[in-house]
């Protein structure tokens, strides 16, 4: 089977594969290097990437594999950042997308309260929208794992996000 | 088992779609990349670097690497290091099984994925980081170390960029203006390769021949030398070739 090539990869899927780095917690500040490691290891593996399946979950296992490599390393160094803005891209957009980068801001941050095995699974089914048989294939899990995991990642966002309003509604 | 889900919540849904709608990352950021990853190919400590676990990762998967330099060459519009990197690699002799063509650099109308990106935006102050060292661990003192490396590839890009729109001339200048900057900088060796590759795109192929001889006089061990050499060696008029 003649599956897409890395030229192909790279340009068709750079930005989800940065995105997803963002969800899955790498800041700003490292997502070049995070991302370089990506596409490094997207090339080293390119040959067992089956075309048959949908290229996305196949890159966000790998970039969940290099997240959390990058998360260890950095908790080891005690250099998680964790006052840097999380989307400082987000600075430049334009006007009348202030309103979508809070939100964005938000989920990132509700993101936080998952565990990276929730998050995951979160990630990849409710924002990407990948079916639960397809991220069980991409995470090498169990498909009942997939459906346990997503369940918790949904009640723990849920909580979250109830969390963060809750200050804004006693203040009222 | 039951795959009941917990539905989410409004706030959820509505957060969730602005997420989903994340606007696409910058131009210059995926240049930089792009570039990073061409670097760790074909940066001379690409294999050899220290502790950093990239590095590590970049030596491990360097004979995988050759195909990703033709490419990266190719994408990054007139970048011969990625070439000169393949034609290195093909060289070495346990390597031998890999050895193909040495492919010539790609003309920048056969990459659309970087045409897009202008020069401006790819000299735009990125992020302080090492092409092959992923992880920012710097301490304080080393960012202005970083920038000065960012800067150093600004510079250099400007050159290829240059080389890869037939302007040979320009591309020497900003070669000249890196050497007048980092005389001893860590990207010197890259530099060079690009002033005797603009020198020949001149026509000054004498100039070239004696930048070359400087070239692997100074770097005798490094990656680029052979491809230095065959850069000359393929000079029209060439009747001599490098000497040995």
């Amino acid at each position: 089977l003649a599956g897409p090539d890395f030229a192909e990869l790279y340009a068709q899927h750079f930005d989800y594969v940065c995105h997803s780095l963002r969800r899955l917690g790498i800041p700003p500040g490292a997502l070049e290097d995070v991302a370089q490691e990506v596409f490094l290891r997207v090339h080293a593996k390119l040959d067992t990437y089956d075309a048959a399946r949908p290229p996305r979950p196949w890159l966000f296992g790998i970039a969940l594999r290099e997240a959390s490599t990058w998360r260890q390393r950095a908790s080891q160094r005690r250099e998680l950042p964790t006052a840097e803005p999380p989307l400082a891209v987000d600075e430049r957009t334009p006007e009348g997308a202030a309103q979508g980068a809070q939100l964005r801001r938000q989920v990132l941050q509700a993101l936080e309260a998952l565990d990276e095995q929730k998050r995951a699974v979160f990630i990849l089914h409710d924002v990407d929208g990948t079916p639960v048989p397809e991220i069980a294939r991409a995470l090498e899990l169990p498909v009942n794992t997939a459906w346990s995991r997503l369940r918790s990642a949904r009640q723990a966002f849920n909580a979250a996000l109830a969390e963060f309003a809750r200050p804004r509604q006693e203040l009222r | 088992m039951s795959q009941e889900l917990e539905p989410l919540s409004s706030e959820a849904e509505r957060v969730l779609e602005a997420e989903r709608a994340r606007p696409p990352e910058a131009d210059a950021m995926r240049a930089r990349v792009l570039e990073r990853l061409r670097a760790s190919v074909a940066a001379p400590g690409a294999g050899a670097a220290p502790s950093p676990p990239s590095a590590a990762t970049a030596a491990a998967q360097a004979p995988r690497l050759l195909p990703l330099g033709t490419f990266l060459a190719g994408m990054v519009a007139g970048g011969v290091v990625g070439a000169v990197a393949y034609a290195r690699w093909t060289e070495a002799p346990d390597r031998a099984e890999q050895s193909a063509p040495a492919p010539a650099p790609q003309a920048p109308s056969a990459l659309p994925e970087l045409a897009p990106v202008a020069e401006a935006e790819v000299g735009t102050p990125p992020a302080p980081a090492l092409p092959a060292r992923p992880l920012r661990t710097e301490p304080p003192e080393g960012r202005s170390a970083d920038a000065a490396l960012e800067r150093e590839r600004t510079l250099l890009e400007r050159a290829r960029a240059a080389l890869a729109r037939g302007r040979p001339e320009l591309a020497l200048q900003a070669a000249q203006q890196h050497e007048a900057e980092f005389p001893r900088g860590r990207l010197r060796e890259e530099r060079e390769l690009l002033s005797i590759q603009a020198l020949a795109a001149q026509g000054e192929h004498a100039a070239a021949r004696k930048r070359a001889e400087r070239f692997r006089r100074d770097f005798p061990h490094s990656l680029l030398v052979g491809a230095v050499e065959e850069l000359l060696w393929s000079a029209p008029g060439q009747d001599a070739g490098p000497k040995r």
